[in-house]
C-alpha cells in the first residue's frame, strides 16, 4: 500500500522547523498569557518556585485549553488542505462548505436529544456522523460537476441546512435557554475547556489525521485528472474513503468539543503555497502546523483583547479568513471561467 | 424550609369573587416568564386572561400551580386580540415593532424592567400593579418583601462576619456590585465576592480569577437548565468543580429569581437559611 505516512520532503524542512518553533512559541504564550493580568515572567518565576495557584491556573486552565486550541487547529488545517486536494477545489474548507455546521448539528442532536447522556462517546460520535454525510454529499456532487463554483454554492446550501435544522433542534429541546447555545455551536470557543475534552476528542482527530495524512501521494497524482489518477494506480474508491472519513473524523471530534470555527482550514495552506505550491502532498503536513499555529494565535488574541465578554474565536478567524477567502474567490474567477 | 410566600391566596380568592373588583379591572395576559411572576403575583385572578407557554413549569415559575388555571400563549398577536387582552405583560427586551403592533390593536404593552434594587424593586412592583389597577396588592406585596428584609437584617446583625458568597451562572457568568444579584446576597448576609473584586455589573467570572480567590459558600444559579452542554463548559471544569466539592454549596432554584421583582426577597431567605459561617469567624 501507497499510504505510508508522508515523509517530509527536504526542501520543505527549514518550513517545517521554522512552523514547529512558531508552535512551540506560540503554546508557551498560551501558557504563561491568560485572563489575568500577570507578568508572563514572573509567571514562569512562580510556577517554577512552585507556588499551588499558578499550578492550578497553569497546567489545569491554560494548558488544556492550549493543547485543544493546537488540536484543533490541526485537524481544521488539515482537512482543509486534503479536502482542496480531493475536491480539486481551492476553496474548500470545511467551515464554509458546511461539514463544520454539520458536525455541530450532530452534536446538538446528540447533546439535546439524551444520546450524550447515555454515553460519553455519543457526542463526538454524532458530530463526526454529521460531518460524514456532509461530506459525503458534497464529494459526490464534485464527482457530477467538478465546476468549483457550483460546490461551493451547496456548500453555502448545506451550510444553511445543518444551521437552520440545527435552530430547529434547539427550539425544540425542553430547556428555554438553548438557543442561547447557538451562538457557540456557530462560532465556537475554547474557554473553559479541560483535559475531558481534548481525552474525548483526541482519539478521533488521531486515526483522521493518519487517513488524511496517508493521502498525499494519491492526491497529488489527482490534480493530474481521475483518468491520469487511475493510470497511475491510485484507487480513486479509497482515496475518497480515506479523505471524507479523515474529514468526517477531524472536524466532527473538533467541532463536538468547540463549536465550528470556520477559515483555519482555508488560510493555512493557501498561507503556505509560497513555500510548497499546489502539490496536495506538501501542503498537508504544514498545513496540519500552520492551522494549530493559526488557531493557537487566535484563542491568545480573544484572551488579550480586553472585551467585557470573551470573544469567540469564530469571530477572529472569520475576520482573518473573509478577506482571504474573497481573494481567492476573485483569484479562481480569473483562472477558470 | 418555611413556605412563606402564599399568605395572600385567602385575600386574593376574596378580591377574585368580589364581583365589584372583577368589574373594571383590564383583562391581562403576560409574555414572558418573569412577565408571568409579575402577573400572577399582583393580578386579580379574575383578570388574568393568559400566561405563557413557562408559566406552569415549577421549576422556573413560584406560581406554577397558579397558572395551570389560565391558557397559555406564544405571544402572538392574533391570539392576543382573540383572547380580547387589555394589558399585555412583558420584559422590555421586546422588539419594538412587536409593542407598536400590539398597541395598534389597542393592547396596553407594558415592558417590565430590571430593577436592580430594593427601592427599584418597590417602585417597579407598584408601577405594575398600578398598571393591572390592583395598587392595594402592589402595595402588600412591597410591604411584605420590606418585612422579609427587615427580618433578613435582623439576621445578617446577629450573624456576625458576613461570608464571602461567589455567585454563578453555568456559563461563568457572574454579578458585580450594581446587580439584583448583589442586593439578595447582601440582604441574605454573604459578601458578593465579583463586588469585592471591583467587579460592576453582569459580567463573567474567569476560572483564573477563581484560583485565586477563596470563597466561603458559592451560590449557583439556573445550573439545571444546561445538562452537559458547550454553554456548560465553566460548570464542568476540574478546577470549577474542586472549588464546589471545597465549600458548601447553595443552588438557588431558578423560579426564585427567574427576574427581578418583590419575590427576590424569597431568594434571599433562601440563601440566608443556608449560609455558612464566615472562614474569618470560626
Amino acid at each position: 500500500m501507497s499510504a505510508a505516512l508522508q515523509v517530509v520532503a527536504p526542501q520543505d524542512r527549514r518550513l517545517m522547523l521554522g512552523l514547529t518553533a512558531l508552535l512551540i512559541g506560540l503554546a508557551a504564550a498560551g501558557l504563561l498569557v491568560g485572563q489575568l493580568s500577570l507578568n508572563p515572567w514572573r509567571t514562569l518565576a512562580e510556577l517554577l518556585g512552585g507556588d499551588p495557584r499558578l499550578a492550578v491556573i497553569v497546567w489545569e486552565i491554560r494548558l488544556p485549553r492550549v493543547v485543544l486550541g493546537l488540536l484543533v487547529g490541526a485537524s481544521l488545517g488539515l482537512s482543509g488542505a486534503a479536502l482542496q486536494g480531493l475536491l480539486r477545489n481551492p476553496l474548500a474548507e470545511p467551515g464554509i462548505l458546511g461539514v463544520s455546521a454539520s458536525a455541530g448539528l450532530g452534536a446538538v442532536l446528540a447533546l439535546y436529544f439524551g444520546l450524550a447522556q447515555a454515553t460519553l462517546w455519543a457526542l463526538p460520535g454524532c458530530a463526526l456522523l454529521g460531518a460524514f454525510a456532509a461530506t459525503l454529499f458534497l464529494a459526490l456532487l464534485a464527482m457530477r460537476d467538478a465546476s468549483p463554483m457550483s460546490l461551493i454554492l451547496a456548500g453555502v446550501a448545506v451550510s444553511s441546512l445543518a444551521i437552520a435544522l440545527t435552530s430547529l433542534a434547539l427550539n425544540l429541546a425542553p430547556n428555554p435557554l438553548a438557543l442561547s447555545e447557538m451562538v457557540l455551536w456557530l462560532l465556537g470557543s475554547l474557554r473553559d475547556r479541560g483535559l475531558s475534552d481534548v481525552a474525548l476528542a483526541a482519539p478521533f482527530m488521531a486515526v483522521g489525521w493518519a487517513l488524511l495524512l496517508s493521502a498525499g501521494r494519491e492526491l497529488d497524482a489527482l490534480t493530474l485528472g481521475e483518468d491520469a489518477a487511475r493510470s497511475l494506480g491510485v484507487g480513486l474508491g479509497w482515496l475518497r474513503a480515506r479523505v471524507i472519513g479523515g474529514t468526517a473524523l477531524t472536524v466532527g471530534a473538533a467541532t463536538a468539543v468547540t463549536g465550528s470555527v470556520g477559515f483555519v482550514g482555508l488560510i493555512a495552506p493557501h498561507l503556505l503555497r509560497p513555500w510548497v505550491g499546489y502539490q496536495p502532498s506538501r501542503v498537508l503536513w504544514p498545513s496540519a502546523l500552520a492551522g494549530a499555529a493559526l488557531l493557537a494565535a487566535a484563542d491568545l488574541a480573544v484572551r488579550l483583547i480586553p472585551t467585557h465578554q470573551e470573544l469567540m474565536l469564530g469571530v477572529v478567524t472569520a475576520l482573518l479568513g473573509v478577506p482571504f477567502f474573497v481573494h481567492l474567490l476573485l483569484r479562481v474567477r480569473r483562472t477558470l471561467p | 424550609m418555611i413556605d412563606c410566600g402564599r399568605w395572600w391566596r385567602p385575600l386574593a380568592l376574596v378580591l377574585g369573587l368580589s364581583p365589584l373588583a372583577a368589574l373594571a379591572l383590564p383583562r391581562a395576559a403576560s409574555l414572558t416568564p418573569c412577565a408571568d411572576q409579575y402577573l400572577l403575583g399582583l393580578a386579580d385572578p379574575s383578570q388574568i386572561v393568559a400566561v405563557s407557554n413557562y408559566a406552569t413549569d415549577p421549576g422556573q415559575s413560584l406560581f406554577a400551580a397558579e397558572a395551570r388555571r389560565y391558557p397559555s400563549t406564544r405571544g402572538g398577536g392574533e391570539e392576543l386580540v382573540a383572547l380580547r387582552v387589555e394589558v399585555v405583560l412583558t420584559d422590555r427586551w421586546m422588539p419594538l415593532p412587536v409593542t407598536e403592533r400590539l398597541e395598534r390593536f389597542g393592547i396596553r404593552v407594558v415592558q417590565i424592567p430590571l430593577p436592580e434594587t430594593w427601592d427599584d424593586i418597590a417602585a417597579t412592583t407598584r408601577a405594575i400593579a398600578a398598571e393591572l389597577e390592583r395598587p392595594e396588592q402592589g402595595a402588600a406585596r412591597v410591604a411584605d418583601m420590606r418585612a422579609r428584609l427587615v427580618r433578613l437584617a435582623a439576621r445578617r446583625e446577629a450573624a456576625g462576619q458576613a461570608p464571602l458568597a461567589a455567585y454563578f451562572l453555568p456559563d461563568g457568568g457572574s454579578a458585580g456590585s450594581g446587580t439584583f444579584i448583589d442586593a439578595v446576597l447582601r440582604a441574605a448576609g454573604a459578601r458578593n465576592l465579583a463586588a469585592t473584586l471591583g467587579r460592576n455589573g453582569w459580567g463573567t467570572f474567569n476560572l483564573e480569577q477563581l484560583t485565586l480567590a477563596a470563597p466561603d459558600v458559592v451560590v449557583t444559579g439556573f445550573f439545571d437548565q444546561g445538562g452537559d452542554t458547550l454553554r456548560m463548559a465553566f460548570a464542568r471544569h476540574p478546577v470549577f468543580q474542586r472549588l464546589l466539592a471545597g465549600v458548601p454549596t447553595i443552588a438557588v432554584p431558578d423560579r426564585y429569581w427567574i427576574c427581578s421583582g418583590w419575590f427576590l426577597a424569597e431568594a434571599a431567605e433562601y440563601i440566608a437559611e443556608r449560609l455558612p459561617a464566615a472562614a474569618g469567624g470560626l
